[in-house]
């Protein structure tokens, strides 16, 4: 199945392959000179094989950015406008886990303890409205169970979540979310929101209200 | 003297044991609980004994020290969780006794000395016990990371301080001169043996542990503050989008030096094309072209499968053409109610009327007409079908004729 040419067709067709969404393709670009194989072929292409900061996965980046303005701008908008969702999914997770961290590569995700907490929590079945009101994430349904699935649904399409136990609803996180953190970061630092010192003084001012 | 320290020891301990329930629920509360403080006698023999303490006249009465650090070591309690640094002091008073004991030795003085050697003896002990409990604590935190504390910013701050207090301790132990120790026990066979081989291997061994240890905490470190860090960035950025809800960064791709985090591709979705110059695929594309079925009507122009009303009512009648052998089998069945009922057989009726088709085709007709009456009618008339066996060959049976009539 791990044939160059498929793993290539997958890149082009805006893949992220890493070691959880696609294990087998991320073990053959894995394989001594095989990513720098894809590169080269890629370029043949105008394109070229990128991956996010932490080097946990590949994904496929334009050569000449220039001449792909207009699908570059497309996706850039895309990007962007999912960001806001993406995130909310990230902390509506780790408030219903209540651990230190956020979702990581690797991470196994249980829809059903995500759904139980959210069901007994309102300011987090609140966040979830919000969530399906998205363009991205959609969901019309009146129940929790319904939305969430909705949601898992379309970070398994955007390569974020694969389904590691369809039976049971058992999710794994996929390094796409490093891309995301790394895009997230490169948007702070750039524009200088200073957005960690933004949670500070959130928690400063709860503090008042204690 | 020894058997009056003894004696008062066992009595202390006693008394310990006699008051376990005070002393117990005062570990656990922090202060002398409400329900005991009538108890005034007991309370001042504990504090006479310094198990107790007040440290001002506001606070209430606290467990010594000494009494809480047997406790937690006894019960293994994770509170106990902060490192004895003190080691500079336990090395000078070492230091200080190697002195008495030299001169109590070079003096001729043997009783003080060997006094003095128990008590380097037991001070070397003290610490080596010391040095290991630490070493151990220190990994109990490490291994469960800083469990015992909820948040990530207390996390933090456990680590930073454990970090400090290793670095005070590998500091004290910096202070051993091994040189310096060597020279101070000379030719004595037990100093060199409690100072060189106890303490140095032991010495030896904890650095290793704490240097590693340290190592641990550093990385553990830089592991918290990135996840605080990481936290704070996406829910920062939460806060940020939800105070600011059309917020777009400059389009980055208009800009020179596009990050390749921003140089996502656009799903290129490939069709597939043949290449019909290739000869080798000539067999089967032909096979391919082959089996393509033109279907010439198309469906969107087709009127026909819209849908149409119906009205039932206006349809015209149509006359259902009974075939002839339903006739001519209704025909004999009314010639048998004709005649009462009469037995008549199928093939004597055949004779009697003009049908067009052979004799084995006017049985079946019979046969199976009958065969497919409703139960009202198939009760009405009675049959009997007979049979010839062909017994030659095969077996089968043929019907010959068939007999009706009504009882």
């Amino acid at each position: 199945m791990s044939h160059f040419a498929d793993i290539a067709k997958q890149l082009i067709n805006g893949k992220f392959i890493c070691e959880y969404s696609y294990p087998d393709q991320y073990a053959f670009l894995l394989k001594a000179g095989m990513a720098d194989e894809m590169t080269v072929y890629l370029e043949k292409m105008e394109f070229t094989l990128s991956t996010p900061q932490e080097g946990n996965g590949f994904y496929c980046s334009y050569l000449f950015p220039k001449n792909n303005q207009v699908d570059l701008k497309k996706q850039f908008t895309e990007i962007i406008s999912a960001l806001s969702p993406l995130v909310s999914f990230l902390t509506l997770v780790q408030q219903s886990s209540g651990d230190d961290d956020i979702i990581r590569p690797g991470d196994v995700l249980r829809m059903t303890e995500v759904q139980g907490v959210i069901e007994d929590t309102t300011a987090l079945s609140t966040q979830l409205d919000k969530m399906v009101r998205h363009s991205l994430f959609r969901s019309t349904s009146p129940t929790v169970e319904g939305k969430l699935k909705q949601v898992f649904n379309k970070l398994i399409e955007m390569d974020y979540l694969v389904s590691s136990n369809p039976a049971h609803q058992i999710y794994t996180a996929t390094s796409k979310w490093s891309l995301l953190i790394d895009q997230i970061r490169f948007i702070n630092d750039t524009e200088q929101l200073s957005l960690e010192s933004l949670v500070d003084e959130t928690v400063k001012q709860d503090d008042l209200y204690d | 003297m020894t058997d009056e320290v003894r004696k008062s020891g066992i009595q202390f301990l006693k008394n310990l044991g006699r008051h376990a329930e005070l002393i117990l629920d005062t570990y656990l509360e922090g202060v002398v609980p409400i329900e005991y403080e009538d108890n005034d006698k007991v309370i001042k023999t504990l504090i006479q004994q310094q198990v107790l303490w007040r440290p001002t006249e506001e606070e209430g009465l606290h467990l010594t020290q000494a009494v809480r650090n047997l406790l937690e070591q006894g019960l293994k309690d994770e509170r106990n969780r902060q490192l004895d640094i003190n080691v500079g002091s336990a090395i000078a008073t070492i230091k200080t006794l190697i002195g008495h004991y030299k001169e109590a030795q070079s003096a001729g003085n043997y009783r003080d000395a060997s006094a003095y050697l128990r008590d380097i003896g037991e001070h070397v002990f003290t610490l080596i016990e010391s040095l290991r409990r630490n070493v151990h604590k220190l990994w109990t935190h490490i291994n469960n990371e800083f469990g015992r504390v909820g948040s990530l910013s207390a996390k933090i701050r456990e680590n930073e301080l454990a970090q400090q207090q290793v670095a005070t301790i590998l500091l004290g132990l910096g202070m051993f001169d091994f040189k310096d120790l060597a020279e101070l026990s000379g030719a004595n066979p037990q100093l060199r043996k409690l100072l060189v081989v106890n303490l140095q291997c032991e010495i030896d061994q904890c650095v290793t542990e704490l240097t590693s240890a340290q190592k641990r905490l550093f990385r553990m470190l830089g592991h918290f503050k990135e996840i605080r860090a990481r936290t704070a960035l996406v829910r920062g950025f939460q806060v940020f989008s939800d105070a600011h809800l059309d917020y777009q960064p400059p389009c980055y791709p208009e800009q020179t030096n596009l990050s390749s985090l921003f140089n996502v591709i656009a799903p290129f979705e490939t069709k597939a094309l043949l290449n019909t110059s290739i000869e080798d695929h000539d067999a089967v594309l032909t096979q391919i072209v082959q089996s393509i079925k033109i279907v010439s009507q198309t469906q969107a122009e087709s009127t026909d499968r819209n849908a149409r009303a119906v009205d039932i009512l206006d349809m015209p009648e149509i006359e259902i053409a009974e075939k002839p052998e339903t006739l001519a089998v209704e025909g004999f069945l009314g010639h048998v109610l004709d005649t009462r009922g009469q037995k008549i057989s199928a093939l004597s009726y055949y004779q009697m009327i003009d049908f067009v088709l052979d004799e084995e085709f006017w049985l079946f007709a019979v046969f199976s007409y009958m065969d497919s009456m409703n139960e009202q009618e198939s009760n009405l008339f009675n049959k009997k079908l007979l049979i010839n066996t062909q017994t030659e060959f095969t077996g089968n049976q043929f019907i010959e004729d068939i007999e009706v009539w009504i009882d």
